[in-house]
């Protein structure tokens, strides 16, 4: 059971999905359903042996393309809508250890060919408007299952943050003719104290205004507004940063650094947004090699994040890690 | 890089990426284990037409 139930408070879309109670948790080693299916084995999602990258959708999706009908009714007070969209698992490799930060550069950048497939293909629907690219990894986070993969939510609508994050592009674009995100990488080059890394077309930093003690936003020097927009080069060079990026993070204390990675780009409503500017946003939960940043009351409750450490400190810190060759 | 579309028993859209030796295949070049090729669903354009008169 799956619908959209409309919060007229606070004017966002909230998703239920009681179907998602049931889904796999945490599976024992030789039970996992995202490894190719092994001969005389038990049938998994994927039947080839093995693959360089598989997408399917989701087995128990938040949204889907034929949703059913909403288990309650609609009314003025409380809208409810049927959960449209799409949700999709990426498969970063058939093997079942390790994690994006282990994948090679020319991997990588075979990733964001996909990564970038999926924005054309989902946001080329007549019903998607958005389409959030993401991984959770770590059990820090919530991870279910530990084969490395992320996901993909193509939405029906923008999303609360995006549509926030637009509204700021949006008034920025209006009084000075600029995108907010350029400004904001010319800043950061000025400043260079949240630098952490930086390559020929990317540069990745610690915001002035940053949530998470290790959050890292990754952004492209040029405009470019989604994955869509890149040449062949600025993908390769996007591979390079990131792998950069997530070598620092598990270098920092000699273990997997568990993040959420998501990545914002230009709607696909087919509307103007001049302020939209590729981006990838890394938030940590670890403030400390075993602490973590707590989503508390002030952060859940009153939407302020209380963040206990200082974007130049921490960007310092990340900036020192060696990672070597990539 | 080739794309190859399949349906999962339950319906689900299953897609394998394929990338061979450091360079994009084409839709040319033969894809090992793609005998299912002539199966692969269509691309659906008719999508394309009605987002692009949203």
């Amino acid at each position: 059971m799956s619908e959209k139930r409309w919060n007229p408070i606070l004017c966002e879309w909230v998703v239920t999905a009681t179907h998602r109670q049931d889904r796999t948790f945490l599976p024992p080693a030789g039970y996992c359903p995202l490894c190719p299916t092994a001969p005389g084995g038990f049938p998994t999602e994927v039947p080839e042996p093995s693959y360089d990258f598989v997408v399917f959708e989701n087995k128990f999706p938040s949204l889907k393309l034929d949703p059913s009908e909403p288990a309650v009714e609609s009314s003025a007070l409380y809208p409810v809508q049927p959960s449209l969209g799409v949700c999709e698992v990426v498969l970063y490799s058939s093997e079942h250890g390790g994690t994006l930060t282990d994948l090679p550069v020319p991997k990588l950048h075979q990733l964001v060919k996909v990564w970038r497939d999926r924005y054309e293909s989902l946001g080329a629907r007549p019903e998607i408007d958005y389409v959030f690219i993401f991984e959770n990894k770590g059990e820090a986070i919530g991870v279910t299952i530990h084969h490395p993969h992320g996901q993909i939510y193509a939405f029906s609508y923008l999303p609360p943050k995006i549509e926030r994050e637009i509204a700021g592009e949006e008034k920025h674009y209006a009084q000075t003719g600029r995108c907010i995100h350029c400004d904001i990488v010319e800043d950061e080059l000025k400043q260079g104290s949240r630098l952490v890394a930086e390559s020929r077309d990317f540069i990745a930093f610690i915001p002035f205004y940053a949530r998470y003690p290790y959050e890292v936003h990754i952004y492209s020097r040029s405009h470019r507004a989604s994955l869509a927009d890149f040449s062949d080069d600025e993908e390769v060079d996007l591979a390079c940063i990131l792998s950069e990026v997530l070598k620092k993070y598990d270098g920092l204390w000699n273990f997997s650094m568990p993040y959420m990675m998501v990545m914002h780009q230009k709607p696909t409503d087919n509307k103007s947004r001049p302020g939209s500017h590729f981006h990838i946003e890394f938030y940590p939960p670890l403030r400390t090699p075993s602490r973590l940043k707590y989503l508390a009351g002030c952060e859940s409750g009153a939407g302020t994040f209380v963040n206990d450490t200082l974007p130049e400190e921490k960007a310092a810190e990340l900036k020192a890690v060696a990672v070597g060759a990539l | 890089m080739v794309k190859r579309e399949e349906r999962m028993p339950d319906g689900r859209l299953l897609i394998y990426y394929t990338f061979v030796g450091g360079r994009e295949v084409t839709a040319s070049d033969t894809v090992p284990g793609n005998a299912s090729a002539s199966s692969s669903l269509p691309t659906d354009t008719t999508d394309k037409k009605t987002k692009e008169s949203k």
